[in-house]
């Protein structure tokens, strides 16, 4: 019954008899967010559930004021123009950070972890694509430890390397290491034996076919890879930062827990995911830049 | 005259990894390629023709024999023996001037020297206009030229073509046999073409070698004459349509299909 139900509504499409499910959704993905919202607002609006439970949009949003201390950094730019003469609003963030230290901090630990994953996994990846040897010795360790949550070896980098900063740059680097090292192996395997051969008949030695040739048709899958790898930095980021964080998103949500404070639990959320889908746009756009040929060759 | 390049009782033998025995793709082929030789193989799939040209690229090493070029022999494959192949050996990353400048950029030509010859290459085939565009806007016909340009962008000694019609639509494909040969009168390369239709392989041909499957072989040889007839007259059509060309057309069919009801 439902089945029938989709394919009535896909056949309404301009092209009835087309592949199923293509056209435009953009529209349809603005009304579900504000459907969403709305249903959220309503919800507390008539108090049918507690605060506790699911504060406010309204709450949510002063917290916001409050923890990014919109007030005093709008005092202090005020002096600084010279149209007031002190700063009386105080910032009292969460934690004893304002949102942007948090959000700072978590940054910090996110895109160093991707970045050192990016210069590491990346040429591990490409070895393990285009060498035997690369590939028999790397294999086994990132297929075994790839399906283990970051929860489970949390313990162990926290023996290993301590409560600083390292250990938990270190879960996260793990956690974005197996998607890209997968999808540049994958990826050097996406050229095919006609461009090689192309490549070779030319005159190109065999780094120069690699260079020229494997690296370039592995760029597509590459930079898939990158955006997996980040989001799962993200879901790790809130793990990593269990143990004697001071600042960051994750600290700030967890906190938030201990003490109930469920508005800004969900700001913690709703920020972490603005961010993350943020960066995934821009990573869309850089993918439109490097590699528009995706998908049409 | 002295052959440019020679096969000297060529065999290739594919072994089954899997233990059903050996396959010969290739056995004893003997075939010399004089100047200006516009050579075409055809014959049914399985035949043996696409080893035959990967063997004398240099992409497989045969089990017997050897091939020579100018009396070297070959071991691998090189820039002197340029390759056309049917369809996916584009490089989409690059746009169409840069594909065709690639293998001078391999030698290390500096940019303005090597786009160049890309440009004149591309005129050649008729894209001059197309340099800027990236080849996955191209149509197939499109792409083949381009293949072709970037192939004798080297100044390859022979050109190899592998089926490089077999992917287009029969319009293009006739206007394509044309351009060939139009470019071929011109750059006076020797050509090594592969096909399985007959009347492609006839209009162009200045020698034709028929094979047969089973182990690959060379069963006949026709020397012929319509492709000096196309650059006398013109006209493609006329030429298809000649008794001359449809009697050996018929004759070169019986072959094989001759030979297919025999297997």
């Amino acid at each position: 019954m439902a089945l029938e139900w989709i394919f009535k509504t896909e056949q309404r499409t301009k092209d009835p008899y087309g592949a199923p499910g293509t056209g435009k959704s953009t529209l349809i993905s603005i009304v579900t967010i504000v459907s969403i919202l709305g249903a959220w607002w309503l919800v507390t609006e008539l108090q049918l559930i507690r605060a506790l439970f699911l504060p406010a949009p309204g709450l949510v949003f002063s917290k916001f004021l409050k923890i990014a201390c919109v007030d005093h950094y709008l005092e202090r730019f005020l002096v600084f123009i010279g149209s007031r003469t002190e700063v009386v609003a105080e910032c009292e963030g969460f934690s004893e950070n304002a949102l942007h230290q948090h959000i700072l901090a978590s940054l910090y630990r996110v895109f160093s972890s991707f970045f050192l994953a990016v210069v590491t996994a990346i040429p591990i990846g490409i070895a393990m694509g285009v060498n035997r040897i690369a590939r028999g010795v790397f294999d086994p360790p990132i297929e075994f430890y790839r399906p283990i949550p970051p929860l489970a070896y949390l313990p162990l980098t926290i023996i290993w390397f301590g409560i600083g900063d390292f250990s938990k740059i270190f879960l996260i680097y793990l956690a974005c290491f197996a998607p890209l090292a997968i999808s540049a192996r994958a990826g050097v395997r996406s050229c095919s034996v006609e461009q090689i051969h192309a490549a070779y008949s030319m005159g190109a030695s065999r780094n120069q076919v690699l260079w020229h040739v494997v690296l370039k048709a592995a760029l597509p899958e590459i930079l898939t890879g990158m955006r997996i790898a980040i989001a799962f930095g993200w879901t790790t980021l809130v793990a990593a930062e269990m143990v004697a964080a001071k600042a960051g998103l994750g600290v700030m949500v967890l906190n938030a827990a201990r003490f109930l404070a469920t508005d800004i639990v969900f700001l913690g959320i709703v920020v972490i995911g603005l961010i993350a889908f943020f960066f995934d746009a821009l990573m869309r756009q850089v993918e439109g830049l490097l590699v528009p040929w995706k998908g049409k060759a | 005259m002295s052959a440019v390049m020679s096969l000297n009782d060529v065999g290739m033998i594919f072994s089954d990894p899997s233990g059903g025995g050996n396959v010969t793709a290739l056995e004893q082929i003997n075939l010399d390629f004089e100047a200006e030789e516009f050579v075409v193989a055809l014959g049914a799939s399985g035949c043996g023709k696409t080893t035959l040209l990967n063997v004398m690229a240099g992409f497989l090493p045969p089990t017997s024999g050897t091939i020579a070029l100018h009396g070297h022999p070959i071991t691998g494959p090189g820039r002197d023996r340029g390759v056309v192949f049917q369809k996916h050996a584009l490089f989409p990353w690059l746009n169409v001037l840069e594909n065709t400048a690639f293998g001078l950029k391999l030698q290390g030509v500096g940019v303005r020297k090597r786009n160049e010859i890309a440009k004149e290459n591309l005129g050649l085939v008729g894209l001059s206009e197309f340099g800027n565009h990236p080849i996955y806007q191209l149509s197939g016909g499109m792409q083949q030229r381009v293949g072709l340009a970037r192939a004798l962008t080297t100044n390859p000694e022979i050109l190899l073509m592998d089926e490089p019609l077999g992917a287009l639509d029969a319009f293009t494909r006739e206007n394509m046999q044309e351009l060939i040969l139009q470019v071929w009168q011109r750059t006076k390369k020797i050509v090594f073409f592969i096909t399985h239709s007959v009347e492609e392989a006839l209009f162009m041909a200045t020698r034709l070698i028929v094979m047969s499957p089973r182990p690959g072989r060379i069963t006949h040889e026709y020397r012929l004459d319509f492709c000096q007839r196309y650059f006398e007259l013109g006209n493609a059509r006329k030429i298809k349509s000649d008794p001359d060309f449809i009697r050996i057309r018929e004759e070169v069919l019986s072959i094989i299909y001759g030979e297919e009801i025999e297997g």
